[in-house]
């Protein structure tokens, strides 16, 4: 997943995700860019504030927990009033309690 | 205030004198329909308003429309997404507008019902690419203007409406349910009204109209069936809150038709969380 990271946590070296355009909707940073020193301090300039990198591929996927697993099922429950019935609604289901989960472990971090 | 003296005839009587759309919509949608209008002359009328032409620019480079960044100018705009595709956005920015975000009581915050728009809007538009629809561009403008309904409620009857979806949480039924109870008609069928007062297209009114339903009287209108799910799939993934309290489950038939890939949601759940928060930066920060 890419995360969202407030403009005072970005470090050089971070792989954008996607592009950063400025007020009047030119491109700043393409996606992909590589961020540098320099490129923070022009993102600062135009009062970028926050931007959207890409996961650090190394680094190893954390294992979410079946306690958080269990709290996210709950949660999408919460929100339905129904159980999937076919290919499609467990598709949506099963990716509501991940995309769900991953939030949740987010906020923890 | 006494609720049960609101009547169906007054509220009907606050949508005649709801706002129309500006100036520049109004001229485009002119422009539009004359077959001797060049790319150019649109691109003109456009660019003569600068917060439009700006706000045009920045959305035709967000990931909605997979131009990443490349368009410079509104001809180009043009150009690259064609008439309608622009026509299209224009209509969904300017109705934005047309509401203040800023005004919300106790119980209702609007910004969150076009959070949940956007997120619908994004959804339906993948929709349609990943069942390729025709008419695409009638896609997120469907998938943002689903529940203005609800807003018109909100705008003329803040306290009622506040009301309607409270008995809605309370009670665990449905808003269209709430609405009948309390009000007597839904926003399904005020929105149609608004869009019809707006002389929006056919499809885009059946989306309002329909999108609970997911079939325009029986009949499979893929646009209609799309909102349908998009609609359900924004509540389920978290972009849903409190005006739409109690989601519903999907109409079986629509699946059978609309033909979705089994995976199709595992698959784009990281562009529909992208796209999400580019596009709500785009569409709710002026």
């Amino acid at each position: 997943m890419s995360r969202i990271l407030t403009i005072d946590k970005v470090e050089p070296g971070l792989i954008l995700a996607s592009p950063i355009y400025n007020n009047a909707g030119q491109v700043l940073l393409g996606a992909d860019t590589e961020l540098t020193q320099k490129s923070i301090k022009v993102l600062k300039t135009w009062n970028i504030k926050s931007v959207i990198i890409k996961d650090n591929s190394n680094e190893p996927n954390i294992e979410i927990s079946e306690e958080i697993m269990e709290l996210a099922r709950r949660k999408v429950n919460e929100r339905l009033s129904w159980e999937p019935r076919n290919s499609n609604e467990f598709d949506l289901y099963n990716t509501a309690v991940n995309f769900t989960a991953q939030e949740l472990l987010n906020a923890q971090v | 205030m006494n609720l049960s003296e609101i009547k169906i005839e007054d509220l009907l009587l606050k949508l005649e004198d709801f706002p129309t759309l500006p100036t520049i919509y109004n001229r485009m949608m002119d422009l539009m329909a004359n077959p001797r209008t060049t790319a150019l002359d649109i691109a003109n009328l456009i660019s003569s308003d600068q917060s439009a032409a700006t706000k045009v620019l920045k959305a035709v480079n967000s990931p909605i429309y997979g131009l990443y960044g490349k368009i410079t100018s509104i001809s180009q705009a043009i150009n690259l997404l064609g008439f309608d595709e622009i026509r299209n956005l224009i209509t969904a920015l300017t109705i934005i507008d047309l509401f203040d975000k800023n005004i919300s009581n106790q119980v209702l915050n609007p910004v969150e019902l076009w959070q949940h728009s956007i997120a619908v809007g994004i959804i339906n538009r993948m929709i349609g690419i990943a069942t390729h629809a025709n008419n695409i561009e009638n896609y997120f403008l469907a998938g943002i203007l689903h529940d203005i309904g609800k807003l018109f409620f909100f705008k003329v009857a803040p306290q009622l409406y506040a009301k309607v979806i409270e008995y809605s949480i309370e009670n665990k039924v449905y808003i269209r349910d709430a609405e009948m109870k309390l009000i007597g008609i839904t926003h399904t069928v005020v929105g149609d009204l608004l869009a019809e007062k707006w002389r929006l297209p056919i499809p885009i009114r059946q989306a309002i109209r329909y999108h609970n339903i997911g079939f325009v009287n029986e009949e499979y209108h893929p646009l209609v069936a799309s909102v349908h799910i998009s609609n359900i799939a924004a509540s389920t993934l978290g972009y849903g809150n409190k005006w739409e309290y109690v989601v519903q489950q999907p109409n079986i038939e629509v699946w059978k038709k609309l033909e979705l890939q089994n995976d199709f949601f595992k698959n784009n759940i990281e562009n529909i969380y992208l796209d999400y928060i580019e596009s709500s930066n785009l569409l709710l920060k002026n």
